[in-house]
Parts: C-alpha cells; structure tokens; sequence
C-alpha cells in the first residue's frame, strides 16, 4: 500500500512539476510583453559628419545654442546629423496610404557617443542604428583629426553593420542627408543602392565599400579608399575616390583614375572605354568590357623593383560616333580599333598609377602582391614602403582586347 | 546499375536546387525604368553632373526620365518621373556614370521616345548620336524619334494632364499620325529610322515643340541621310502624305463656293495612289494618280445655301477639293524640291529603282542634284460618298 502511495505521489509530483515548468515558459515566451512597433523606432539611415562650425548664419547659431550640451571634455569639434526614417502607418480612413519620409537632427560636441545619446533629448523615441545605410563624412571634419576617430563609434558598437557605406563629400553633409532623392526613396537607401551599382559604373569604388573594409584597411595600415559623393542644386552624384593613408586624407583621385585603379586590381565587372575613331579624331567609339583576366606581378632586378601587368580583354563595340567613316564589318578596321582600345587602357592605368604615385599612396594591391612573391625584398622596403620605394617604382601594363560583337549588320 | 541511379539522384537534386528560380529575382520597383531620352547641346554643364573624359568633349546633355514606381513620399505627386541628367560625348559612358546619380540600375527595355534637340543636329549627324541606341541590346526598335528647335529637357519634363508617365504620352502621340495628317509619324521610329540608314535612304521625324504647359508634334525635321536640313510645316507634311499615298484618314478644308468665307471639310476614308516614274527620251518625270473616296465631314456656313442635297453642288465640291488636294500636294513638292532640295524618304529614288532600273543605274550617283528638276504631274479625283444629312 505504501509502496503505491509512494509511487503516486512521485508522479505526481513530477507531473506538477512539468506543469509549473510549462506555465512559467509559456507565461514568458508569450511574446508581445516587450513588443516594439516598427513606427514605434527611430530608425537612423544616415549619418552625416561635419566640422561643428561649418557655414554657419546667425540663424544656425541660435539654433545651435538649443542643440548644444555642457561637455565635461572635449571641444566642438563636429556635427552629428543622423537622417532618420519617418514611418507613417496606413491609416483606416480614406485612402491614406503608408508612406515614408526622412528628416535630419544634429547636434555638435567631440565624441559621438555623447552626442548620439544626448540628440535623444531632440527625438521622442530611441534610435536604432541597425538600419544605417551611409555614413557621409566632410573633408574639412576629416582633415581636423584623421579618419579613425570619426569612425571608432561605428566600429566598436555592436548596432553597427558592416555593409554601411562610408562616403566622403568636399561639401557639407548634412545638405547631402536633407537631399530627398527624386525616386521617393529614402536619402541613405539611396546613397547605399547607388554604391552597389559599381559593377556598372566605372567611376565609383564599389569593390570595398563598406565599413568592415575600411575597418580592415584601416587595422592593416593599407591605403583607404572611400568614394566620394557631391551635392549641387538638387543633384547628389557619387563620382571618384579619396584617399586616406595612415588614418590621414591625402587627396581625391578623379573618376578616370577611379576606372584604372578598378583596371589594375582586376575589380572591374564590366566598364566603358572610350577612344578617338581611328580616321577621324574628335569623334570618339567605345569599347563595352564584359569579361578580363588580369595579373599583377611584381619581379625584383638587382635592387629595382618592378610590376608587370598583363590583361586580357573581351568585350562589344559599345557605340561609334564615327559616322559612316568607320566600318564595323571590316575586320581590319576591328583589328586597329582593338590596339587602340589596349594602348587607351595602358593609358587609363598608368594615369590612376601615377595619381596614387604622387599622393605617395599604394592602393594596396602592389604592397599585397610584393609581399606574397618577395617576402625578403619586402621585409626591407616595407618600413618606407610609401613615401620611398612605391612613388618610383615602374609598371608595365601589357594589354590585349578582343571585340566579340559589334552590334551591326549587313 | 545502381550507382547510376545515385548519380541520377543527385543529379536532379542538385539541378532542382540550382533552377528553383527567384535566386536572380529582382521586382519591379528595383528598376529605374527610363521611358524617355533627351539629348541636348551640352551649354550649362553642372561640374557635379558630369565626370573626367579621357577622350571626346562636353558635347551632349543626355537627360534620362525615370519611371517612379514606389508609393514612398508625398502624398500629392505631381509627376510621376524624375529627370536625370549627364553631359559627355559618348552616351554609354554617359549613362554608365549616371548610375552614380541613381539608385537603382537604370533599364532601357522600356524607353518609349528620344527626344533630340536640333542645336545637337546642326553639329552631329543624327546617325552618330543614334549610334548607342541602335547598336546597344536593351533598346527596342519601336522607340519614337522626334525633334524640336528648343530644349528636349523641358519636354520630358513636362508632366502631362492626364497623369500618363510623360515618355508613354509622348510616344503615344505619334500613333495618332493615322488620324492627324499633320504628323508624319509612319515609320519613324527606331527600327526604321535605322533601316533607313543602311538603305542610305533620306530620313523624316516628326517635329515637336513645346510652349509653357503645351507640348504638340506637328511637321517634320528633314534629314539629308543623316544630315539635318530642316523643317517641313504641317501642310507640306499633309501634302506629302497624300502624294506618297500614306496617309490612312485626312481631313481636307476648302473655302465654300456658296458662302466665301466658310469653310467645307472633306474627310477622306479610302485612296487609290500610284506614283508612276516615266521616261521619255532620256527625260524623267513622275506621275501621280489619286482617287480619293470620303464624306462631307463639316459645313461651317448657311447649310440652306450649302445644300449638300443637291448633286450638282456635290459635284462643284468634289471637283474643289480635288484642286485643293492637288495644290496641298504641289506645296510639299515645292517645299522638298526647291527649298530642302532632298527626296524625302527616298521614295522617287525607290520608285525609279523598281520601275526603271536602267535609267536608275544611269542617275543615281547624281540623284541629289538631278531630283529637283524633276517634275510631278498630279491628277485628283474625289468621290463623295455620304454627307451626313438628310431631308
């Protein structure tokens, strides 16, 4: 009898067990009891840093005694503006539809931390940065203390991803944050998408975009490149690349030498070659890039060190303003248009090689390439790799380019 | 036997993972749809709009309109497109950096109209500036091609009242040529424009013009091959449909014989043209013969004088209308002869080659000049079918 009362009241006891155990979880995996709504968020797309007193009026200053707090350290060294995502649920009545707009706060103090918690002050709901698309950043604020600062907040906090996109501008930032795309999407988005569009358009750095790249050129001391976008009138334009050595900006390369930098570091998916027309100068034919291979060697010559560079391309003929001087069924004239296409690419590279050369800045690509196939000549030179060796070292690009079709018939 | 069957297995497997679709899926409202092209003379370039050329000059302003799909931003949109706008010579590398501007790729499959301005055509002849889009894959052949003497920016800015997409309007228009005979808007688009060339044939497109909120295609650029002459007006357009036969529907208007003053309309439903080349002793002259079959469309004056009843007046119409379609028709020759001095469209040229192939081969290295002195007899003949009233 005891034996069974026993027995019963061990299950028992295990069945209620098992049932508080099931009561407690489902009381708290019941969701909803942290709930947060989507326009329930601020959520933060862009990120724009400027000098603290850029192109100030009166009227700014006014303004900027209200956005302003007490530092304890520091100065007012820049302007954080955060674009923020403004969501407007679809309402019941009428026709309203969801919608979506942006608008720009900013507040100006030294570290961004700091400013980011006190803009709070500024806005009725938490930021979240997981959705930050676009970091713009001005040359005057990245000139006063190098990149690294800037950009610590980003890397080191745990809401940041990867995939944000650092631009650079000579402008302000801020306008570039308040610029509302004509497309009806939001600024950052825009900016972000548009980035992503490198493998079309030549002259924008697409190939290492984001902040984990940056981060990482950055952590291995190699040359960054961060594209570089403008704003005038109502027209946001990404177009060339600044450099950044050692944390410090050392200047902008041009979207030409953007095209050949992408030529030598084999980044390129496809891209746009123009020449003169072979019988008629002044008017110009392109060549359309669909498929290269192309190699980067470095070989040492007693103490000179020298890269060669072989490339091989296929591609279109993109379009002929020649008129009816050239004829694209000719094979000939194919033939000439092809060497002219190489001795153009040979010239785009060595133009973007001689702009990296007198910024004293290797891209990356041939320190990389020395190291992997000379670690002992590197293991010397490396020390003043930068501002010695690499600005008189030679390159010699060998090209060849086949056109496949020329989009004509008879 | 059974390690085949594995293979097969895995085969499927692998295969089925590979083609389940979507993994290249992109949406609608991921694609910058352009609908319209305008090329204009690079005047005002904005440094931010435009990039280093290695090559070539600043001499086009390519402006791009962009379909706007999202249902993001205000809530009262006045336009449906956006413009974008590049300067550069070539027009790939030109849309290619635009993609700087944009943030979507930008597709052609759907442009509808290019709109060129003619301060672009008296530089460059239009075969070089239609170079990319008839070479490039993504452009369709039925693409329309107009001009205008202003800016082509504007006119793809425009947003039309009815709330179309403006390059949908624009093409739309021309489609209308059936029906307004003041549009030469048969085969003037991509496809045949570029056949045209091939043919070296001489080339027409329709003329558009835009003032303050009012956009209208009438008339026609006049092109030498490819070399832009210049305009021909509405009524040497109409003249020169009818006299090549390729008008559908036309509406004729003459002065009344009753009631000077008012006017008496004819709408033409059916024709009969032949355009005949003739020789004679070494000499070329053409022929065209026209019958022409339609209503009384409208009689403005005093409809008890202008008594449609009465066969004889029928008869004083059509006999009136018939002189004026003929002198419609010696306008445009007049027009393409004396003062373009060009075949428009080549059609004698191709008359003679189909009729004459003898005196052609003799001629034709000297057509240009020889056209303008060649002369036209026209005969017309109008029916009036129906009248639209009754006793």
């Amino acid at each position: 009898m005891l034996f069974y009362m026993r027995r019963f009241f061990d299950r028992g006891y295990k069945s209620c067990f098992g049932c508080i155990l099931v009561l407690t979880v489902s009381l708290f995996i019941s969701g909803c009891w942290d709930q947060k709504e989507l326009q329930e968020r601020h959520f933060v797309l862009a990120v724009g840093i400027d000098k603290a007193d850029e192109g100030e009026t009166m009227k700014e200053k006014e303004k900027k005694q209200v956005e302003n707090f007490v530092q304890p350290h520091g100065d007012k060294l820049y302007r954080l503006s955060f674009q923020i995502l403004q969501l407007t649920p679809a309402s019941g009545e009428g026709t309203r539809k969801a919608s979506t707009s942006t608008y720009v706060i900013s507040s100006t103090g030294e570290s961004m931390f700091e400013m980011l918690r006190d803009m709070l002050g500024q806005s009725s709901k938490g930021f979240w940065f997981e959705h930050v698309q676009a970091i713009v950043i001005s040359e005057e604020a990245v000139k006063q203390g190098g990149l690294q600062p800037i950009i610590d907040l980003f890397r080191r906090d745990t809401e940041m991803r990867w995939l944000i996109k650092p631009l650079i501008t000579s402008g302000n930032a801020k306008k570039i944050l308040e610029f509302k795309p004509p497309s009806g999407e939001p600024g950052g988005v825009a900016l972000a998408r548009s980035l992503q569009l490198y493998k079309k358009n030549p002259h924008i750095p697409g190939w290492n975009s984001g902040l984990g790249e940056t981060s990482q050129a950055i952590d291995n001391k190699r040359t960054i490149q961060i594209c570089r976008v403008e704003l005038e009138g109502d027209i946001v334009k990404l177009g060339g690349t600044a450099l950044f050595k050692a944390g410090k900006f050392v200047g902008y390369i041009d979207e030409y030498a953007t095209q050949g930098t992408a030529f030598f570091s084999a980044s390129e998916k496809s891209s746009i070659i123009t020449i003169e027309c072979p019988d008629h100068p002044g008017k110009i034919l392109v060549f359309e890039l669909f498929r290269h291979e192309t190699k980067l060697t470095p070989h040492i010559n007693g103490e000179d060190i020298y890269f060669t560079l072989d490339i091989g391309m296929r591609g279109n003929l993109g379009e002929s303003q020649c008129g009816n001087h050239f004829d694209p069924m000719d094979a000939e004239a194919i033939r000439r248009v092809e060497i002219l296409v190489a001795e153009e690419v040979k010239h785009n590279i060595l133009y973007a090689f001689h702009s990296y050369q007198s910024l004293q800045a290797d891209p990356g690509d041939f320190a990389a390439k020395l190291k992997a196939h000379q670690p002992l000549v590197w293991e010397k030179v490396k020390e003043h790799w930068n501002e010695e060796i690499f600005p008189s070292i030679s390159l010699m690009p060998s090209v060849n380019v086949v056109i496949e079709n020329v989009g004509s018939h008879k | 036997m059974a390690k085949k069957k594995w293979i097969a297995c895995a085969l499927i497997t692998f295969v089925c993972i590979m083609i389940s679709g979507c993994w290249d899926m992109r949406e609608l409202q991921d694609r910058n749809f352009v609908l319209a092209v305008a090329i204009d003379k690079a005047d005002d370039v904005k440094s931010v709009e435009t990039f280093v050329q290695p090559h070539g000059s600043k001499r086009y302003r390519v402006s791009l309109q962009i379909l706007k799909l999202s249902t993001g931003g205000d809530q009262k949109e006045e336009s449906r497109t956006f413009i974008k706008s590049n300067t550069g010579e070539s027009i790939f590398e030109m849309v290619r950096d635009m993609l700087g501007q944009s943030s979507k790729s930008l597709w052609f499959e759907h442009v509808q109209v290019i709109i060129i301005s003619d301060a672009v055509l008296k530089e460059v002849d239009l075969g070089e500036i239609l170079d990319f889009f008839k070479r490039d894959s993504e452009m369709r052949s039925r693409i329309k091609i107009y001009v205008t003497s202003g800016k082509a920016r504007p006119i793809i800015e425009y947003s039309p009242p009815s709330k179309e997409p403006g390059g949908v309007y624009l093409a739309n228009i021309s489609r209308l040529h059936i029906k307004n005979i003041h549009v030469g808007g048969a085969r003037t688009d991509l496809g045949y424009t570029i056949q045209y060339f091939y043919n070296k044939s001489n080339v027409l497109l329709p003329r558009i013009e835009m003032a303050d909120k009012v956009v209208k295609l009438g008339g026609s650029a006049v092109f030498k091959k490819d070399k832009f002459i210049g305009y021909a007006d509405d009524y040497a357009i109409a003249g020169l449909k009818m006299m090549l036969g390729t008008e559908k529907s036309a509406v004729v208007t003459i002065d009344s014989p009753k009631t000077p003053g008012h006017q008496i309309i004819f709408e033409l439903f059916r024709h009969d043209t032949t355009l005949t080349p003739h020789v004679e002793n070494g000499v070329i002259y053409f022929t065209d013969e026209i019958s022409m079959y339609g209503n009384v469309g409208e009689i403005q004056g005093d409809i008890s004088e202008n008594d449609t009843m009465d066969p004889e007046f029928i008869r004083t119409l059509e006999t009136a209308f018939a002189e004026e379609i003929k002198n419609n028709i010696y306008y445009a020759d007049k027009i393409f002869k004396n003062e373009m001095r060009v075949d428009a469209i080549s059609k004698f040229a191709a008359k003679l080659k189909a009729h004459e192939p003898d005196t052609w081969e003799q001629v034709k290295d000297h057509w240009d000049e020889l056209y303008p002195t060649i002369p036209l007899y026209v005969s017309v003949n109008v029916t009036i079918r129906n009248i639209g009233s009754h006793k």
